[in-house]
């Protein structure tokens, strides 16, 4: 049939890439979900308020060209900061969550990804 | 496209997009249990934080040795589903065998030794001792006691080695265990949200294809109706002349005999909207082509009521009425 996907599995299962504050990537890495390898490449990437957005730009395009994450979290404050690569990104996998972090509630009107669909809802 | 095989398709385009109305209604309510989860998380976090005190340090600082994703995803049937891996089971994946091996050994000795060091800091080995006093203490359940205690020295020494809660900090809260049991349940959603998100694109993209199918047609079908409808109108007329004395016309203009004039026939007269206008007569005889200047009346559809010259040019005027096709010019 045509169009339909196919995504392969990896070997040793996908891992989950968070960007987030302090306390966000902290708590994901409380269940085991972060990885780091000996080279210190992590799948986790830790935003301050100190970091510069270039610096979470690089994160975030290096997070979407590895092939061994499925998801990436990211919490919507920062989404909010590099919308514009979020917007243009069009990949399956890794696909984008926006989560809410402590200090910012989650607003489903920011949500690039529910946008997306929502306009489908318009388009019948 | 028959009439039938239209109405499937269309119904098929709207099961599509009910189901992926429902899978989107899903998405959204996973999404709720997913931020309520993560609210509570995050509350569990910060009570540790509070009850932890200097013993506990939460910052991801603690997690600069390699270490391995215990909890990971993995795509079965296009579903994600959680997968736990047991670090002391697995190697660090390199493409190169002798390179793996290598790094395996590091990575375990690297392991070990940190192992060596938070037991140390813990006190186990003063545990331990402990244990063994009152191990003899009992002497009864003495075997089995001590079979128990070895089995939990065992899981603990596992947990050590593969729980991440211990990385914060070496006897960590109720509160941090609770918070670790959320995000544990959030890591769950989170893949349920991946299925879900998976599965949303594949309907799309099966109602695209349709939706596609449809407009295609569609445009089929509008193209033939043009086509028929152009072919109508660049159509000939058929119907039969005769002949009138001209006069005053219902256009408004005085014609004699001699003009190459007609009438029009009641139903294509359209109140005077072919006043004017020219028509291309072919009869039995001839060719004529002839200006709109009247109303014929009693003519029929098709009909057309030409001035007597004009009529003599396409048939005998004795014939009186012929046979014509003409078209508009």
């Amino acid at each position: 049939m045509a169009g339909k996907l196919k995504i392969k599995n990896r070997e040793g299962g996908f891992l989950i890439g968070v960007i987030g504050d302090e306390d966000t990537v902290t708590g994901f890495l409380l269940p085991g979900v972060g990885q780091v390898d000996s080279k210190r490449n992590k799948n986790y990437f830790v935003v301050s308020s100190k970091t510069p957005i270039t610096e979470i730009e690089n994160a975030f395009r290096a997070m979407t060209t590895r092939d061994d994450l499925a998801v990436i979290l990211i919490t919507q404050h920062i989404a909010e900061e590099i919308r514009h690569l979020i917007k243009d990104y069009d990949k399956l996998i890794p696909t984008i969550l926006e989560i809410p972090s402590k200090d910012h509630p989650y607003d489903k009107e920011k949500d690039t990804v529910m946008q997306k669909v929502l306009r489908m809802r318009g388009t019948q | 496209m028959t009439e039938e095989e239209h109405y499937d398709l269309c119904c098929q385009i709207d099961a599509a997009l009910n189901s992926w109305y429902e899978m989107m209604e899903q998405y959204e309510r996973l999404h709720d249990d997913l931020c309520r989860n993560l609210k509570e998380g995050f509350w569990n976090m910060s009570r540790a934080r509070r009850s932890g005190g200097s013993q506990l340090q939460l910052d991801s600082s603690q997690y600069n040795t390699p270490t391995i994703a215990i909890k990971r995803l993995s795509l079965v049937d296009q579903t994600f589903h959680v997968v736990t891996i047991d670090p002391s089971a697995t190697q660090p994946a390199t493409e190169d065998e002798t390179k793996s091996t290598i790094l395996a050994k590091e990575w375990n000795h690297f392991v070990h030794q940190r192992e060596e060091e938070k037991k140390y800091q813990l006190g186990y080995y003063w545990l331990r001792d402990d244990e063994k006093e009152k191990g003899e203490e009992e002497k009864k359940p003495q075997a089995v006691d001590n079979a128990e205690k070895a089995e939990k020295r065992i899981k603990l020494k596992k947990q050590l080695k593969t729980d991440p809660i211990y990385k914060f900090g070496l006897l960590p809260p109720p509160s941090l265990r609770q918070a670790q049991t959320n995000f544990l349940h959030s890591v769950d959603i989170i893949a349920s949200i991946s299925s879900v998100r998976l599965l949303m694109e594949q309907k799309r993209r099966e109602w695209e294809v349709l939706y596609m199918q449809k407009r295609h047609i569609m445009q089929k079908v509008l193209l033939i109706a043009a086509l028929l409808g152009f072919i109508v109108l660049a159509d000939a007329f058929g119907g039969q002349a005769t002949y009138f004395t001209p006069g005053l016309g219902a256009c408004g203009h005085h014609n004699t005999g001699k003009d190459l004039i007609a009438a029009l026939n009641a139903p294509q007269w359209t109140n005077g909207g072919k006043c004017g206008r020219r028509a291309k007569v072919q009869g039995p005889h001839g060719t004529v082509t002839v200006t709109i200047v009247d109303e014929c009346p009693g003519c029929k559809y098709g009909d057309l009521d030409l001035s007597p010259t004009a009529f003599s040019k396409i048939a005998k005027i004795s014939d009186g009425r012929v046979k014509i096709s003409w078209s508009w010019v």
